[in-house]
């Protein structure tokens, strides 16, 4: 249990996919995740980084969600 | 191996872009740099003998313009260097290639078109030698490639959906 | 018989089509303001079926129903309080799960359901199959197909409406959330259902939820209820952060376990979308193609704009003279003529600039493209202490104040909107060049180029130290994070755009005309009176304010002819030119007015230099004071803003002369 709850999601590489198991994020980000469809459970994609490197062009539930490595790095994993 | 097959598949099917890019995008490119030449020249030298070739090839000096013509062309030749190393989705740089330089294409005639009022209805004395030739640059009339390129797009540049890719290539 | 009424409201996800298909219901027939206290857009039309009269309301465009922004609150308040007969869900069709989501929040309120499934076409040309009967059992609801840009599927759906109108019955599913939640939301209920005086407009099941669920707006909203006490007894015994994540996934547990009943996907193919985000946001490619897209936005801007603006220019100019030469008494002709055509024109002239400016603003928005520059521009945006989204706004602030502002609405988080708004004035909009090219034209010969383009850096220069300024002072905090949508690229509809254009421009002609004209006849009392000077002279009261204001004005090098200049800048910038030119008795033409500006000893290279940069960043014009206050929907930001600016024209005015002339310029 422990080692996966090491893995966040900034450490996904373009074209990895994996699961959540828990979003760690606080305040009114966290509602915004969860009304995004980032819960546990759900499948991700990393599709590719902005061109400076920092936010984030994920594939979840079918359609592209953008978030900072701030929060990504917040955000549990298991790849798959 | 299995997937090494289905790309020297896609490798073929990319046949046409890969074609089309090359002869766009080099045009693009080369237009581009006579048109930043000659941009240059004009501030810094005077003209010479670039001069009579760019005003053959319509080639205004206009360096922001150049540099846009040089962009589009990267993006061909963006596209060319990816479809080689058979990355089927370089032909995205193909279509967006071809988008941009019909928007620029595009942008290029409404100006020309503030131009033209300009010149015939308000008769203002900076317009006063105003033709539509003054205007038709490397711009609008190497987009005529891409309109046409635009309009066959499915039928000669999208290869069949069968043969197409699917999720594991979108990863490499 | 008379005309029945139904009134609808459109709610969905952004950019599902909601707009589109409001329009291709209502038509002409729409009225565009804003919901009352907030500067969120609010759109009602009408439209006349089969003996109904439908009113229609398009609601913002939202994920959800939480209080994450003002765009939910007011969507959520809209359909509880006012109780539209019936609620309709627009869904994209090519992307259920995230779309039933909201479906799920929707179902809570309680309210007539109706969902309409649009961007058919899209799913069905990739190859989905959508069982509708399947999907109206499912979720108990009407479902409706639509392809809004086609304009399929409207009368079936004003059928429906009307179908569902005549039934008059509520049903629906709702969400379990399994025991131990279920548990909770009755125990809250219970209590809620003991303050007799409560508002019954709200269900209690959804308040109990909402509450367990962190809701702040909803808390604020039963705190003066008797039970407050109880309730808060019972939310603080549980761990919310865990209730939150298990609430959300039990909706999406919901949907999954329906999905799959209601549709297939078809396998993934490259979409068209997919290609063109492969390029534009390629990591080297992005940037140059973000920059020469938004240089091709300027050109279209600004050169396509120019005959136009030259012919209100010489619509404006004749008919003053028309009414100068016709009117009596002197007075009034030098009113109407002078003041009111003089001031509104110049302001008219940009009405070309900022329709086109909000054409392509909406362009961008409908492609989709939008969501693309906030996500390239964020990490630049975010070391300044601001977001990705406020890019797009400073960069129209180039074109023109006004619309820039009026872009910032795209903006959810208020500080960063904030922030937004009070820096977009630095940014130097189309009508301070002619300042520059008239100033450094005259002092500054060859190197003129250089100090305009000077001129530029120094706005944007101060935008970013502002941002950073105000961040760490009065408006505290780090920009909200950034989690967005970036939606399939779309094919624009002119007419959406077209409409997009006519609303917000026709918007900035009534709201700014009202205040400048105000303004404009302001300062034509103060250039005219006492009747009989010459207009803007020195002994008119503008002349006699310009000198007592001008040893303010001296440590930065402007005598008061200058001073009455800059006053009369306050209506616009374009007129400072103009005024420089009566007072220097040079008319419009520009040559002669550089001659005496050169042959004035009062202005030296160094004073004009400080005049540019004191022009760049005092007052924009009274229509960016109008549309600040508007958008703030606060008197005191707005004056923040006013005396913010002056304050750092004077300073940067100051060090640019005084040190100029210690270092012996
Ligand atoms: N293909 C297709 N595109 C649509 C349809 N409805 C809307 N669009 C496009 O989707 C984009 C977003 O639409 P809009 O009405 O602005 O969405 P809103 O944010 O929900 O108001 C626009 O570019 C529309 O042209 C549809 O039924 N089919
Ligand atoms: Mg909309």
């Amino acid at each position: 249990m422990q080692d996966i709850q090491e893995i966040t999601l900034d450490t996904l590489k373009p074209g990895e996919k994996a699961e959540i198991t828990k979003v760690r994020v606080k305040g009114s980000a966290r509602r915004k995740l969860f009304d995004m469809g980032m819960v546990a459970g759900a499948e991700i994609e990393l599709v590719r980084n902005a061109p400076l490197g920092d936010p984030m062009d994920y594939r979840i539930k079918g359609y592209h969600l953008s978030i900072r490595k701030e929060e990504a790095r917040q955000i549990f994993i298991h790849k798959v | 191996m299995d997937i090494k097959g289905e790309n020297v598949e896609a490798q073929a099917d990319t046949r046409i872009p890969v074609a089309f890019s090359v002869v766009s995008g080099s045009l693009y490119v080369l237009l581009g740099l006579l048109q930043l030449l000659a941009g240059m020249n004009r501030i810094f030298i005077g003209p010479d003998i670039l001069v009579p070739l760019a005003d053959l090839l319509l080639v205004p000096a206009d360096i922001i313009g150049s540099f846009v013509l040089i962009l589009i062309g990267t993006v061909f030749i963006y596209g060319v260097i990816e479809m080689r190393s058979g990355i089927y989705e370089g032909v995205s740089y193909a279509y967006v290639g071809i988008l941009l330089s019909l928007i620029f294409a595009i942008i290029y005639l409404f100006v020309s078109t503030g131009n033209m009022l300009e010149a015939y209805i308000l008769r203002n004395e900076d317009f006063a030698e105003w033709t539509p030739l003054s205007d038709l640059k490397p711009g609008i009339y190497l987009a005529i490639f891409s309109l046409f390129a635009f309009i066959r797009w499915k039928d000669m540049f999208e290869p069949a959906k069968a043969k197409g890719i699917n999720n594991d290539q979108r990863n490499t | 018989m008379g005309n029945r009424e139904i009134k609808i409201a459109l709610t969905g996800n952004p950019n599902v089509g909601k707009t589109t298909l409001f329009n291709a219901l209502t038509g002409s027939r729409q009225h565009v303001g804003n919901w009352p206290g907030v500067t969120v857009e609010k759109k009602s039309g009408r439209v006349s079926y089969k003996g109904y009269d439908i009113e229609v309301i398009d609601l913002p465009g939202t994920y959800s129903l939480t209080a994450y922004s003002i765009d939910e609150i007011v969507a959520r308040d809209f359909i509880i309080e006012e109780k539209p007969d019936i609620v309709i869900q627009v869904v994209d069709a090519s992307n259920l799960e995230r779309n039933l989501y909201l479906t799920t929040q929707l179902m809570e309120l309680g309210s007539q359901l109706l969902i309409v499934l649009n961007m058919c076409d899209i799913a069905e040309d990739r190859g989905d199959r959508l069982y509708l009967d399947k999907m109206e059992e499912l979720l108990a609801t009407p479902v409706i197909k639509t392809v809004a840009t086609q304009k399929k599927g409207i009368c079936d759906l004003l059928d429906k409406v009307i179908e569902q109108k005549e039934l008059e019955q509520h049903h629906g599913h709702e969400i379990g959330y399994g025991s131990e939640i279920e548990e909770k939301i009755l125990e809250i209920e219970k209590v809620l259902s003991e303050d007799e005086g409560r508002d019954r407009r709200y269900p209690l099941r959804w308040l109990s939820i909402r509450l367990l669920e962190g809701d702040s707006n909803v808390r604020a909203k039963v705190a003066k209820s008797p039970v407050y006490e109880n309730v808060m007894a019972i939310i603080e015994s549980i761990d919310q952060e865990e209730y939150e994540a298990e609430i959300a996934d039990k909706r999406y547990l919901a949907i999954n376990t329906i999905l799959p009943q209601m549709c297939t996907r078809a396998n993934e193919t490259l979409t068209k979308s997919d290609m063109v985000d492969r390029v534009l946001t390629n990591k080297y490619l992005g940037i140059p193609i973000f920059l020469a897209l938004m240089w091709g936005a300027f050109e279209l801007t600004f050169a396509f704009a120019t005959p136009f603006m030259d012919m209100i220019d010489i619509a404006m100019s004749w008919i003053s003279e028309q009414v100068s030469s016709s009117l009596r008494p002197d007075w009034l002709a030098s009113l109407v003529g002078d003041g009111i055509i003089g001031g509104v024109g110049a302001v008219l002239v940009f009405v070309p600039n900022i329709f086109i400016l909000f054409f392509l603003l909406s362009l961008l928005e409908g492609s989709g493209y939008l969501a693309r520059a906030a996500f390239i521009m964020d990490k630049l945006m975010y070391k300044i202490g601001m977001h990705g989204k406020s890019f797009i706004p400073m960069l129209m602030g180039f074109g023109c104040n006004v619309p820039a502002i009026m872009a910032a609405r795209s903006i959810e988080d208020e500080k960063d909107r904030l922030i937004t708004i009070l820096v977009v004035p630095f940014v130097s909009c189309g009508a301070r060049l002619p300042i520059y090219i008239l100033f450094a034209g005259t002092f500054f010969g060859r190197q003129a180029g250089t100090v305009i383009f000077a001129m530029y850096i120094l706005g944007i220069l101060i935008a970013i130290l502002s941002a950073k300024l105000l961040r760490e002072t009065v408006i505290k905090g780090k920009p909200a994070p950034f989690i967005m949508e970036l939606p399939p690229y779309r094919v624009p509809t002119l007419s959406t755009s077209l409409i997009h254009m006519w609303d917000n421009g026709f918007m900035y002609i009534k709201k700014a005309g009202t205040i400048i004209l105000v303004g404009v006849v302001i300062i034509w009392a103060l250039a005219s009176f006492p009747w009989g000077v010459e207009y803007g002279s020195e002994d008119s009261y503008v002349g006699i304010l310009g000198h007592a204001v001008e040893p303010l004005l001296e440590p930065l090098g402007f005598d008061w002819k200058i001073s009455v200049a800059l006053i009369f800048g306050l209506v616009a910038k374009e007129i400072v030119v103009a005024s420089l030119g009566v007072l220097y008795g040079a008319g419009d033409k520009s040559e002669a007015l550089s001659e005496r500006l050169m042959a004035d000893p009062g202005i030296t290279t160094l004073s004009s230099l400080s005049l540019m940069a004191f022009s760049l960043l005092y007052m924009p014009c009274v229509a960016t004071v109008g549309v600040i206050r508007k958008e703030t929907g606060s008197w005191k930001w707005t004056i923040f803003a006013v005396i913010y600016g002056i304050a750092v024209a004077w300073t940067m005015a100051f060090i640019i002369f005084q040190g100029g002339s210690l270092l012996g310029y």
